[in-house]
């Protein structure tokens, strides 16, 4: 190799992560560059590091906490929903009840006998399934004789 | 050097894998699921904790990952990690949060100049004097973006392969992304050092 390998590159082979052919490559070239060899040499230093992290810890069983969480989130849904059907469908169902029951209401009075009555015509005589200028038999309307 | 076990050790060689109490916590076994909240509850909130730098939260927020990971047991699939699973679901669970409460401060390469003055006082030093602590001081100045994959190679020993399943990214974007991290976070580390 007779480039440096970029950043990318000597990230990945400390990580052990490049191919055979090129972690061969990059050692080749490491052997004679002082700056690879000195950034690689960081980039080790910064992992060792790492394992220098304090080891954080629960201290605790964690499970007994997340399952009173899941009961209660559980408990919730179900007041939630409770409450919803309280809140929330009460007033809608007293809507359609009283909707309905004025729907009847109206019914009733106009389906009282005497009440309303429909005005006595012939108007709609005229839309007779005989054709003009045939032969009605008996049909008022073709036979005004008080204006003939 | 040799790969460390992930999680707690198990107690004997018979003891059910992850997959077999996840399956048995599938079909509402509290107790399977109680097993592996104890089998990986430091491994996350290790993760979750560098990620949030503080304990309250990191306690919550572990919580808030066993709970999601509950409910979402339905739809894991048994030829998934359930560690890979899990910390994705973590993942997400300290990227939400930071971006919801906006503390997801950072620096990038050019705003390195005014680190100084982000960096802790004499005083935090002295009671920070060890190279971890400062480490986390720089990891703090990090995207989290940088910081998550950083965490999960560095302290989860995970494969770039592993880690693009756990972050739904490809292998490419984990390379470049941890050499940059590093990059970025030697600057940080070495600034916090005065040996820059």
């Amino acid at each position: 190799m007779k480039h440096c390998p970029n950043v990318r590159e000597l990230s990945a082979y400390v990580d052990g992560e490049l191919s055979e052919i090129r972690r061969q490559r990059v050692e080749g070239h490491l052997s004679r560059c002082f700056n690879c060899a000195a950034a690689l040499q960081e980039m080790r230093h910064l992992r060792a590091i790492f394992t220098s992290l304090p080891v954080r810890q629960v201290g605790f069983d964690l499970a007994p906490f997340i399952r009173a969480r899941l009961t209660a989130s559980s408990e919730g849904t179900a007041a939630r929903w409770l409450g919803w059907c309280i809140h929330d469908l009460a007033p809608l169902s007293l809507t359609i009840a009283a909707t309905v029951v004025t729907g009847i209401f109206i019914g009733a009075l106009l389906t009282v006998p005497g009440t309303v009555t429909g005005p006595e015509s012939q108007a709609m005589a005229v839309f007779d399934p005989v054709p003009p200028g045939g032969i009605c038999v008996g049909h008022a309307s073709c036979y005004n004789k008080g204006k003939l | 050097m040799g790969k460390r076990y992930r999680g707690r050790m198990p107690a004997c060689v018979n003891e059910p894998s992850d997959t077999e109490y996840a399956e048995r916590a599938r079909k509402g076994d509290w107790e399977s699921f109680s097993v592996l909240v104890r089998r990986h509850q430091d491994r996350v909130y290790r993760f979750v904790f560098e990620m949030m730098r503080c304990r309250e939260d990191a306690l919550e927020l572990t919580q808030e990952v066993f709970l999601r990971a509950f409910r979402a047991l339905p739809s894991w699939r048994s030829d998934a990690l359930f560690s890979t699973w899990l910390f994705r679901i973590a993942a997400n669970v300290a990227i939400d949060n930071l971006r919801r409460r906006k503390l997801a401060t950072y620096v990038s390469f050019d705003e390195c100049e005014d680190f100084v003055a982000l960096s802790p006082g004499p005083e935090e030093l002295a009671e920070a004097g060890e190279r971890g602590r400062l480490l986390e001081f720089a990891l703090q100045r990090l995207p989290p973006e940088y910081r998550e994959v950083l965490l999960l190679r560095e302290i989860e020993e995970m494969s770039y392969s592993e880690i693009a399943q756990v972050l739904r990214i490809r292998e490419g974007t984990v390379k470049s992304r941890i050499s940059r991290a590093r990059g970025l976070l030697l600057q940080l580390y070495l600034r916090q050092c005065g040996e820059l």
